[in-house]
Order: structure tokens, then sequence, then C-alpha cells
């Protein structure tokens, strides 16, 4: 899995990100209110479902950007 | 695992009951516009059933009783075993099976008790009772219902939008056939804050400030004799244990994901049940949905499910079935039994239940 196909998935399944404007470099600060309960629960799922990952809600608050975000994603990836 | 089989079960037949009163989530103040409609097609309820003006669980499985017994036309003086699970009964005691047994009219003879559980609450209902049948009482009723709406809070935009309320009535019976029920039941009592009420029992009695609204979070603010949801937590049990414990209980008893016909899921809500069907490669047309129009009816969510979104039709003809309830406990059950012939009147809508 690299960065491209995870911010696509990414787009998808969090629909109050743009599609197509995501860069690994892009700040999540950029969208005030992107990790509210529902979102939270919406990414945490897909973790788990697409990369067997058990986050907690502490491992997405604390990313900072995509790229920070999709290593999280990677480092606790059972796949 | 706690694995078990009972033989000789039939399921002669199920009926469900809601209350005519509808709440649409679109009609909800509490989530912002913008949205609501993210919110609602990420849980998968536009709509539920709710109960607003005292009618209980019971109220509901009783005419689901009522009209099952009818329609399978069986004599009330042969019914010996009456199981209600609910978390919501009539009173804290007596069970409310017992008034359930005078209610309809049924012998004297007839066992009746209470199991207090909630999402896992049918598999468990199912699987006690088919241990009994097993063991020769020839008639049981399964009632089974919850009205969870009324424990909400209108300001907890976690928990409100979630809930329906519905009573339903199974019929199992001893068969001379060798039909085998295969059960898988767990527990993890470490994380029963994830979904609870917490006062109203012994533990914490109701006092004044039970009914005071506290802020839990942004847009949760709920009493302390109201449901407290933790949507993370029981997200991560839900995807945690169920996919292993349904394919646990197939490759015990030597059946694939195919050879099943429909997997009949507690509706807890979209994100759960659609995230555990892909991890279990189930086809959607095998995993009936009734979440759009009754929301999670917490134990009565499964033979609701059989009925509105199975249906009577193919509940007719033979089928194999996986049925699976996980919740607040945190308890998870899954029982696998085959069916046929099994009566399903069409759904009651109990006209004035909220007066």
């Amino acid at each position: 899995m690299n960065i491209d196909v995870f911010i696509k998935k990414l787009e998808a399944e969090i629909t109050d990100l743009p599609k197509g404007k995501l860069r690994g470099e892009t700040k999540f600060i950029e969208y005030p209110g992107l990790w509210d309960s529902l979102n939270i629960v919406l990414f945490i799922a897909f973790a788990k479902t697409e990369f067997d990952a058990d986050l907690e809600t502490e491992d997405i608050m604390q990313a900072k950007t995509v790229n920070e975000l999709f290593a999280i994603v990677m480092q606790k990836s059972g796949k | 695992m706690a694995f078990f089989s009972a033989n000789h079960v039939n399921i002669s037949g199920v009926a469900a009951c809601v209350p005519s009163t509808t709440y649409h989530n679109t009609d909800y103040k509490w989530i912002a516009k913008a949205k609501q409609k993210n919110f609602i097609d990420s849980i998968g309820i536009a709509s539920r059933h709710i109960s607003s003006g005292g009618t209980t669980a019971s109220d509901l499985c009783f005419d689901a009783a009522e009209l099952l017994i009818k329609k399978i036309k069986w004599h009330k003086e042969s019914i010996n075993l009456l199981v209600f699970v609910s978390c919501s009964g009539d009173y804290t005691a007596p069970a409310t099976a017992a008034l359930l047994q005078n209610r309809l009219g049924l012998s004297k003879n007839c066992m009746a008790f209470d199991i207090n559980m909630a999402c896992s609450g049918y598999v468990y209902g199912l699987s006690v009772v088919s241990k009994m049948i097993s063991a020769q009482i020839p008639k049981a009723l399964l009632l089974v219902g919850d009205v969870g709406s009324v424990y909400t809070s209108y300001k907890d935009k976690s928990s409100f939008p979630l809930f329906g309320d519905a009573g339903t009535a199974t019929a199992v019976e001893y068969s001379e056939k060798n039909n085998t029920a295969f059960f898988d039941l767990n527990t993890d009592g470490s994380g029963f804050e994830a979904l609870y009420v917490p006062d109203g029992g012994s533990r914490h009695p109701i006092t004044k400030k039970s009914l005071e609204y506290k802020k839990y979070g942004d847009g949760i603010y709920r009493k302390r004799s109201q449901i407290f949801l933790n949507g993370v937590e029981i997200l991560k049990f839900s995807l945690r244990e169920v996919p292993p414990s349904i394919n646990k209980l197939l490759s015990e008893i030597k059946l694939k994901i195919d050879d099943v016909d429909y997997f009949v899921f507690h509706q807890a809500n979209k994100l759960i049940n659609a995230n555990i069907g892909k991890m279990l490669k189930i086809p959607s047309a095998k995993m009936p949905d009734t979440l759009l129009h009754y929301g999670n009816t917490i134990s009565a969510s499964i033979p609701l499910t059989i009925v509105e979104g199975i249906g009577a039709e193919q509940m007719r003809k033979p089928q194999q079935l996986l049925l699976c309830g996980f919740g607040a406990g945190l308890s998870w059950g899954t029982a696998v039994i085959k069916t046929e012939n099994v009566v399903c009147p069409p759904l009651i809508v109990k006209q004035g239940a909220d007066k």
C-alpha cells in the first residue's frame, strides 16, 4: 500500500474531505472539525477492515498530516 | 468459547410488533443540518418506531405472541415454557415473564422467567429455550423485546438517533426430526461501561443527581438514568470479537460462509454491520437489514429482521440461518440453525401504542 492509494481510500471513507485535493503533506488543521465523533468511528472501522489496524481515538488526533496518519496505520497494521 | 448444541429444535414461527409512532432522523435538530445526511448515510438509520407514551416491551411482545399463537394454531394450555428477554422489563420485580404468562392466558403449568440481556439476548434466549426443548419440553414461547428509545437522551447524538422499539415472539417446539441448533456464547464484562445505564439498579439507585443532565462530550448531554454509549469502544469490540467468533463456530460445525443462506446480525448500525460483512466476505444479499426504518431495536433486532428483512415467503423454504447478537455486557453470541416452514405473520404496527 502506498500513500496515493491510502489517500484515495481515505477520501472515499471520510466524505467531509475534498476529493482529489489531499496530498501526503496536507495538514488536518486545514479542515477544522474534521475529526468529530462520526468521522473518528468511520476511520477506526476503515483502519480495522482494510488494514487490520486497531486504532485508538488518540492515534488519529495526534496525526498532524496525512503522511503521519498513514504511518500510524501502517505501524499498527496486522496485514 | 462456550460452544454447545441442542437437538430436536424446531422454530415454528416468528412474529414482531412495533409502535405506530415514528421518529425521522431528518427531524433531529441536535445534529447540524449539514452533518445530517452524512450521519444518516453512515449509521443507516433514517427513521425508527418509538414508544413515547408508556407502551412497554412486554406490551409489544404480547401483541406479537397473541398473533403468532393464533397463526400457528397452538393451544395455549400446551405451552410449557415462556422466556422473556429484555433489558426493559415492566418492574424490577417480579419477572415480566410471569405477567405475560397471566396476560396471555397460559397454563399455571407453564414455567416463566426473564433473561436480562440486551443486543445478544435473542441468541442467548434461543440457546436456553433450545436446550430445554431438547429435554423434551414440548412447546415454548421466546418473547424478546426492548424499548431503548425510552432510555435515551434527546441531547445525546451518540445514542438518540439509533434506538427504535420492538417486541417479538418466537415459537419453538420439540421435533422428532434430529434438527440440531449450534451455539457459541461469549462474555467480556470488563467492558460493561461501554454500553450501560449507570443509575437505577441496586449498585447506584436513582437519586436527584441521576436526573440531572451532564455534558459528556461535544453534543452529548445525558442523565445517569439514561443510556451511556461509547460508540468507539462498541465499534472496536464488535469488529474485534464478532468475525472470529462466527468463523470459529462455522469451522467447529464444518460449514463455510457459502453454506449459510442468511446471516441475521443484530442491527447495531450500518457502519458496524457493513464492516463485519466485509471482513467475513459475506454477500450483501445474504445479510438482511432493517436498520433503515427500525433502527437498533436492541434484543428484538434479530427476530424483527427475520420477519421484515427475510420475510414470510423465504422463511417457508428450508434455510440455514446464522444469527449473531453482540453488544451490552459486553456479550456476544452466534447460533446456526436450519429452519423450514416457519410462519412469519406480517409485522404488527401497534396503533395508538403511544397513547
